[in-house]
């Protein structure tokens, strides 16, 4: 059954959508992580603009970080003190990461943009994750279990004045690091279409020692925020927000998130890991090769001032 | 099909009942229709020699009430919903005066027109990026072009370019950037050919069907993709390679439903539209989290 998207101006089949979204709901569910990541480049591998794949990705994220972060808030497992100060940083690089891209865009570079983001943060990161489950699985092998070590030279900048008080961590630092974690993860949201969960959480754990048991929670509540924030500004700024398109995104990948988190009970944590580089690894490969081969196009064209 | 067969009573009816021409209403019988000529941003004035036949034809036609053109199209607006898969528009019409003998009827179908910025990729550092650009414009977004035989057989190329019959002979100017003429015609040709592979330039030749000399009928199937505005049909009569008769049509497309109301929103309310987004993410992640924590 084919339908009319109104913003991205392309028909498309409702079961390749729904379809797309429950397989990046499954994985989600799976590993636990956001899967805006490998949303925005399935939806450009189905043809839809780059740029619609982006805006569109981030209104998605609204929606599962909003069926995520209530069971967090209900379990009061969210310090909404950090979360706002990350939230004032991840504003103001949501601000910055619009202003990039609609330039960049009217420059006619912006696919270039995505892809390249989106083959540099997908490789590291699919490279880390293999190393790290690849240690994990043969320390399991050997019967030991491998210790997690926190890098201790960024204390200087936690000294940072201003300090403050972060009571549901237990934490008493310089709101310099949160903010500039939150202004990163807001442009990487913006350009990419992504929570950004992937770069925050790793963020909070090593760079400021925050609980394991409020990080998640509390980088729910600042994608939450910025993901709207991404949103907003794209509709505004680029008119690539296609609500349609969102909707069935998020459909899919309710039903898909809850297949997965029964899958992920059944498979070992390293085991998953090592998948899911592999996934991430495969995406960022296919998007560097389409930037490598010889194109089957090496003309293309934008319309404007219809009348 | 029901549709179709009532079209079909209602072409016949008009065009072998005693009805004049005349009392088509809004049907213009004039050959030569001036108001679509002076809409267009690139008027396509006829060469004068042209010009001159025609107008011979168009004096020969109200005095002895021969060579004449009258047509029309099965609907005059296109609703874009979100079910849309494209719509058959179907064409038809009579050749009325005296008796023709070899005629051919060209129909163009013409959308709304833009200005195009045409990109050509160029591999830097490994890569293949937007590396030359050029704008041209006002080009339509939508061309088709139906004919009773190859366009080649029906008119000398040159008057062919001047109604701007066939896809080559759609115009252009270069708005903007320092291209070569031949390197202009390359990107051009890369344009149309692109839009051709979206189905949003058309040449569909032998589809015009003529019965008998007098009357004529074209379906063409109008893509999902086709943008949204004002379009112009145009039904040419030729007559052993002569223009003898022109007549002018209009289509609307618009979106309705649910896709008017987002695609208006989202480009006349951009903040509306954004905060709708938004409000709409919040419930649907609020009733997700709800409906499945209670399971």
């Amino acid at each position: 059954m084919q339908i009319y998207l109104p913003i991205a101006e392309v028909s498309v089949n409702i079961f390749l959508i729904l379809g797309m979204g429950g397989l990046v709901g499954v994985l989600s569910g799976m590993f636990g992580v956001g899967g805006g990541f490998l949303m925005t480049p399935l939806l450009i591998f189905a043809g839809i603009p780059p740029a619609v794949a982006v805006g569109t990705e981030a209104t998605q994220i609204v929606a599962s970080s909003v069926s995520g972060g209530l069971a967090y808030w209900q379990r009061r497992a969210i310090d909404i003190r950090m979360g706002c100060v990350l939230l004032t940083g991840g504003i103001a690089g949501s601000i910055v990461g619009v202003w990039l891209f609609t330039l960049i865009r009217q420059l006619g570079q912006v696919d270039l943009l995505i892809s390249i983001s989106y083959v540099l943060f997908l490789g590291i990161i699919g490279l880390l994750m293999l190393r790290e489950s690849m240690r994990a699985m043969a320390a399991a092998r050997r019967g030991q279990s491998l210790t997690v070590k926190r890098p201790g030279q960024h204390s200087w900048l936690l000294k940072l004045p201003p300090r403050i008080r972060f009571r549901q961590s237990k934490l008493y630092i310089s709101i310099i690091p949160p903010l500039l974690i939150g202004f990163v993860v807001g442009i990487l949201s913006a350009i990419m279409g992504v929570g950004g969960g992937f770069i925050m959480v790793p963020a909070m754990i090593y760079l400021l020692r925050m609980p394991t048991n409020v990080v998640i929670g509390t980088s729910l509540f600042q994608i939450i925020f910025v993901t709207s924030s991404v949103t907003i500004l794209h509709a505004v700024n680029n008119q690539s927000v296609d609500i349609l398109l969102a909707v069935l995104l998020m459909i899919g990948g309710a039903l898909g998130a809850q297949v997965g988190a029964r899958l992920g009970q059944k498979l070992r944590g390293e085991e998953l890991r090592a998948l899911l580089a592999v996934i991430v690894l495969s995406v960022a490969a296919k998007l560097l090769y389409d930037l490598m081969r010889y194109p089957d196009e090496l003309f293309s064209f934008v319309e404007f001032g219809l009348w | 099909m029901v549709r179709r067969a009532a079209l079909w009573l209602l072409f016949l009816a008009l065009t072998q009942g005693s009805l004049g021409p005349l009392s088509l209403g809004p049907l213009s019988l004039s050959p030569l229709s001036p108001s679509y000529a002076s809409e267009r941003p690139t008027p396509s004035e006829p060469a004068a020699s042209h010009a001159s036949e025609l107008g011979t034809s168009n004096s020969s036609a109200s005095t002895q009430s021969a060579s004449a053109l009258i047509a029309d199209i099965s609907v005059d607006n296109i609703g874009i919903a979100t079910n849309f898969t494209g719509e058959k528009l179907l064409m038809f019409g009579s050749i009325s005066g005296t008796p023709h003998t070899n005629p051919d009827i060209v129909i163009t179908i013409r959308g709304p027109t833009a200005d195009v910025i045409i990109r050509k990729k160029q591999k830097t550092y490994g890569i293949w990026t937007n590396a030359h650009e050029t704008k041209i414009g006002p080009v339509p977004a939508f061309y088709a072009v139906l004919s009773s035989r190859p366009l080649s057989e029906i008119a000398a190329p040159t008057l062919l370019a001047d109604y701007e019959l066939g896809v080559p002979a759609v115009r252009f100017e270069q708005i903007d950037g320092r291209l070569e003429p031949d390197e202009l015609a390359d990107y051009v040709s890369s344009y149309k050919r692109l839009k051709q592979n979206d189905g949003l330039y058309r040449a569909e030749e032998n589809r015009v069907a003529i019965v008998a000399n007098r009357l004529f009928r074209a379906e063409v199937a109008m893509p999902s993709n086709m943008p949204l505005g004002k379009y112009h049909i145009e039904f040419h009569l030729f007559e052993n390679g002569r223009l003898i008769a022109r007549q002018s049509d209009a289509l609307d497309v618009d979106y309705t439903g649910l896709e008017n109301t987002l695609h208006s929103m989202a480009y006349q309310m951009p903040w509306a539209y954004g905060v709708v987004a938004v409000i709409l993410a919040f419930f649907m992640g609020w009733a997700i989290g709800t409906i499945f924590r209670q399971r």
